[in-house]
């Protein structure tokens, strides 16, 4: 145990230091962290109900009344930016979520027992990597209905490969270090060795791939959503508003830009805590 | 490397099967099969299909052949051996969605219009996105190095149905020169083609950025410099080569990302390529049509990934050449 | 003698994060021509620093801060791109540690070795190819025909530093410098390289300059020594006077813990650790581990003192004398 509280004083704090200097990179968390409190807070800070229709006004361009605008039914766009940036985010983590206890749990697996088990399992993982990922998608959604569990499965269901193959190799390298074996000479079970001994020390390209894997989520269920997939309207999702938009563009180009653009802004933060932490991360080996 | 083809080609088939049987499942267990649908509609008349009387007496004829096919007194192992027998001879029965057409001529008829898009876009990006990685990392951090890695991080983060539109306004309205609907000549293929490279390029312009870089810290690089090489020497003779061999892993991934990514775009311009009518298909739940383009586009993935690992063969002497 | 290299008051730093490392705190030195000099001292005291200054080969955040390189009559930091790399591989073949990352894998040997020559653009391609094969074959390397077509990948650590040397010399140089070319080699291999590089240098009359930890190398082949120890020169003169009269506590520990195959003896380590140079010690650099230490040595550094004809030594004890 002592290793690891070695391990967590000096080996994070260097990271975190490397990771403040990219100022980009620490921009991208504030943002990023505003972003969640936003998408969280939704419900109470949207000025309108996401589904209220003002028919008297339709395709206003952003006033005081109505921060972005309105859409062809007159329903407030910013209120419905903010529901689709919580739906986003709930999207996002919970997909990504799902993916990671999957992934890792497996990867760990693989990667520690090794053999047959790590055979079998990767197999599996090429299997699923050669499947056409968005169709999967869609079939799955077609299958499990509308709604935010069934998106969920939906995008683990393919995403977690990448996940496992990662945490696999990293497991494969630390498990031949030295503190390891020591810890096995002093009793470790196969259990707490996974758990508390290479756990801690392949967390961090974990950590990346979660950062770099949720705009990839979120990409996923717009996507959907532009077809129609998504959660059931009239709850707004980013997809939604764009496919709605991209027809009204003449009309309101709003409409199709605000959706746009916050899609675009919460990638790049999330890229860019992804690029820090990769620096970070990498100039340490 | 015959046998390593052999090998990986087996595997192909193995996967294709077991993805036949997955995508069977679960289409088979959509809620609303478009046959209950249809033949209920189909009893209300050409209405129903939006088809002309004579399309109306071929769909009757064919119904009963997709009774053969796929009626409810079919046992479900038969219905999936006659999906392998139809992928197989290439003789898959019509699509609901489009009874006068069958599967394979569908397939036939989209699948080069979304493949021609997707290597044109791959094709741009390489010219476009690896003299753009080079420049970057040649001038680190200089104003060239930050404009263009913001472009290029931008560019990936914005998706290829909205970057589709933004092109579509631009030259097809602000500057009217480039038609967004139509098919048929090369000037249709302009507009999707921009849109979906966009993303593409940045990932090249930003891994090559990246490769060269690593490349030039490597100790053979000091070497290099202490032959008494200059730039030309060093950077082209030498760490190109070295910064774009990996660049060749990416590609796969991509182009499958690209294949895939048609689903979303043809829509927007109404090119008739696989991805419209796979969304079609399945607003429409013809699951014949979704089964047989699922294994199709599934197979493309798995041949493009195969062709990318043996260029990648090829280019890495160290994988190439075998030991004395 | 003619001289070759002329370095005086050499100081190169490193900016780091956590500071500013002097890593070369004003050495000098002369090489002549024909001479080989040997400098010896463990990691971190500035050896290779020091070498790769000659050649403005540093890693980025480096810097030369002082002092002057003269190089065959050039002054070689103020130098111009152009004629700097007209000098390096032609007039200065380098040899690096690490022979296993130092050739480039995607590009075959037989091409790695004629690039000084096509670089520099001393003769055709074919005249390249037959001078490079010749090459090989001088460096020992069996069947160079074949060979040259065949990637670093597929020769075996000693080959590859065969390869690097013959790389070095193809075009004749006047300095050879070698930094630690067998240290990640087994002790049979290294004793072949070192052989190997006396025999090159006789058949091509050139000066060496071999950088190495191990002080049991040098005895048979260079003619002058350097014991260098944390970014200072501590003695310097000829091999046998300082291998057998070592005048510096640092040699006499170094060379105590040179095991000895006929006298059984006891390895002595040197007590403590080398210094850190971001914030090094007042005085003398070595007065924290001397055990001969007087008040004189943690206050002020010792210049080179002479202890005997071309033999000096920066220590204030043998300035008593």
């Amino acid at each position: 145990m002592g290793n690891k509280k070695r391990i967590g004083r000096s080996y994070w704090s260097n990271i975190w230091e490397k990771f403040k200097r990219n100022k980009l990179a620490v921009f991208g968390l504030i943002f990023v962290c505003i972003l969640i409190l936003l998408g969280i807070s939704a419900p109470w800070l949207a000025p309108y109900p996401y589904d209220e229709v003002h028919y008297e006004a339709v395709w206003t361009p952003p006033c005081r009344e109505f921060l972005a605008g309105t859409d062809q039914l007159g329903r407030d766009i910013f209120s419905r930016l903010l529901y689709s940036l919580r739906n986003a985010i709930i999207v996002g983590l919970g997909a990504q979520s799902l993916i990671v206890v999957i992934g890792l749990t497996l990867g760990l697996i693989a990667g520690f027992y090794g053999g047959k088990t790590d055979n079998i399992l990767m197999r599996i993982v090429d299997i699923v990597y050669s499947f056409p990922s968005y169709l999967l998608n869609i079939i799955l959604v077609l299958v499990l209905g509308r709604g935010y569990f069934s998106i969920f499965v939906a995008i683990a269901a393919t995403g977690w490969a990448g996940m496992a193959r990662l945490v696999r190799g990293q497991t494969l390298s630390t498990k031949s270090r030295d503190f390891v074996e020591a810890a096995r000479a002093s009793g470790a079970g196969n259990n707490r060795i996974m758990f508390r001994y290479i756990l801690p020390n392949i967390i961090g390209p974990v950590i990346y791939s979660i950062f770099s894997g949720i705009p990839g989520v979120m990409l996923v269920e717009s996507g959907l959503s532009l077809i129609g997939l998504g959660v059931r309207p009239p709850m707004p999702s980013w997809g939604l508003m764009i496919s709605e938009g991209t027809g009204q563009f003449l009309y309101n180009p709003y409409m199709l830009l605000a959706p746009a653009g916050m899609l675009v802004l919460t990638i790049l933060s999330f890229n860019f805590v992804a690029f820090g932490l990769r620096d970070a991360l990498s100039a340490r080996e | 490397m015959t046998q390593y083809i052999i090998k990986r080609i087996g595997w192909i088939i193995f996967n294709l099967l077991v993805l036949s049987l997955i995508a069977f499942i679960l289409i088979k267990n959509v809620p609303g099969s478009f046959l209950e649908l249809q033949i209920l509609i189909g009893q209300a008349g050409t209405m129903g299909t939006g088809l002309t009387i004579s399309e109306v007496e071929k769909v009757r004829g064919v119904e009963t052949e997709m009774m053969k096919r796929w009626g409810e007194d079919v046992p479900l192992w038969q219905q999936y051996l006659t999906f392998i027998k139809g992928l197989v001879t290439l003789d898959m029965g019509p699509s609901f969605r489009w009874p006068t057409q069958t599967i394979e001529e569908i397939i036939a008829n989209t699948f080069p219009v979304s493949f021609t898009i997707a290597i044109l876009a791959v094709t741009i990006a390489i010219i476009i996105g690896i003299p753009l990685g080079v420049l970057a990392a040649l001038k680190q951090n200089s104003w060239i190095d930050y404009l263009v890695s913001a472009l290029v991080m931008v560019v990936s983060a914005i998706p290829n149905y909205v970057m589709a539109v933004f092109v579509i306004f631009l030259f097809s309205f602000w500057i009217p020169i480039l038609p967004t609907y139509g098919w048929g000549q090369p000037k249709n293929y302009i507009l999707p083609v921009l849109a979906m490279s966009f993303g593409p390029i940045g990932s090249i312009a930003g891994y090559m950025r990246t490769s060269l870089l690593d490349a030039l810290k490597q100790d053979y690089i000091r070497t290099a410099w202490a032959k008494g090489g200059t730039e030309r020497h060093v950077i082209f003779g030498h760490a190109m080569k070295n910064s774009l061999i990996p660049l060749v892993t990416i590609l796969g991934p991509m182009i499958s990302h690209l294949i895939l990514g048609t689903v979303f775009v043809e829509g927007m311009f109404g090119v008739p390529g696989m991805g419209q009518y796979f969304s079609q298909a399945a607003g429409s739940r013809d699951y014949p049509l979704m089964m047989a383009q699922t294994v199709i586009f599934g197979l493309i993935l798995m041949i493009m990934n195969l062709i990318v690992d043996i260029i990648y063969f090829f280019l890495d002497p160290r994988i190439r050449v075998s030991r004395r | 003698m003619d001289l070759l290299l002329s370095i005086d008051n050499l100081n190169v730093h490193f900016y780091r994060s956590e500071g500013v490392l002097k890593a070369v705190d004003g050495i000098s030195y002369n090489l002549y021509k024909g001479e080989v000099l040997g400098i010896v001292g463990e990691s971190g005291s500035g050896k290779s620093v020091s070498v790769l200054s000659i050649v403005r080969l540093l890693p980025a955040n480096g810097k030369i801060v002082d002092g002057s390189i003269s190089f065959d009559g050039k002054d070689i930091l103020k130098l111009s791109m152009n004629e700097l790399q007209d000098i390096r591989g032609k007039d200065i073949g380098f040899v690096f540690q690490d022979p296993m990352s130092s050739l480039n894998p995607v590009i075959t040997v037989g091409q790695q070795v004629m690039e000084p020559l096509l670089w520099h653009n001393l003769c055709s391609r074919e005249e390249a190819y037959k001078r490079a094969k010749n090459m090989l074959g001088m460096v020992g390397i069996p069947f160079p025909e074949e060979r040259m077509k065949e990637y670093p990948f597929q020769f075996s650590g000693g080959m590859r530093q065969r390869v690097m040397i013959a790389i070095a010399l193809i075009c004749n140089p006047k300095l050879l410098i070698a930094d630690e070319p067998t240290t990640s080699l087994d002790v049979t291999t290294q004793a072949q390289i070192i052989r190997l590089l006396k025999n090159m240098r006789s058949e091509l009359d050139m000066s060496v300059i071999l950088i190495t930890h191990n002080l049991a190398l040098t005895s048979n082949f260079c003619d002058r020594l350097i014991i260098m120890y944390a970014s200072n020169m501590m003695e310097t003169g000829g091999t046998k006077d300082v291998l057998n009269t070592p005048s510096h506590p640092y040699t006499r520990f170094l060379l105590d813990a040179v095991p000895d195959i006929e006298v059984e003896k006891e390895l002595v380590p040197i007590p403590g650790t080398i210094p850190d140079l971001i914030n090094p010690p007042e005085g003398c650099k070595f007065h924290p581990r001397c055990p001969m230490s007087m008040d004189i040595c943690r206050a002020e550094k010792p210049p080179l003192f002479p202890v005997g004809d071309g033999h000096y030594s920066a220590c204030w004890l043998c300035g008593r004398e």
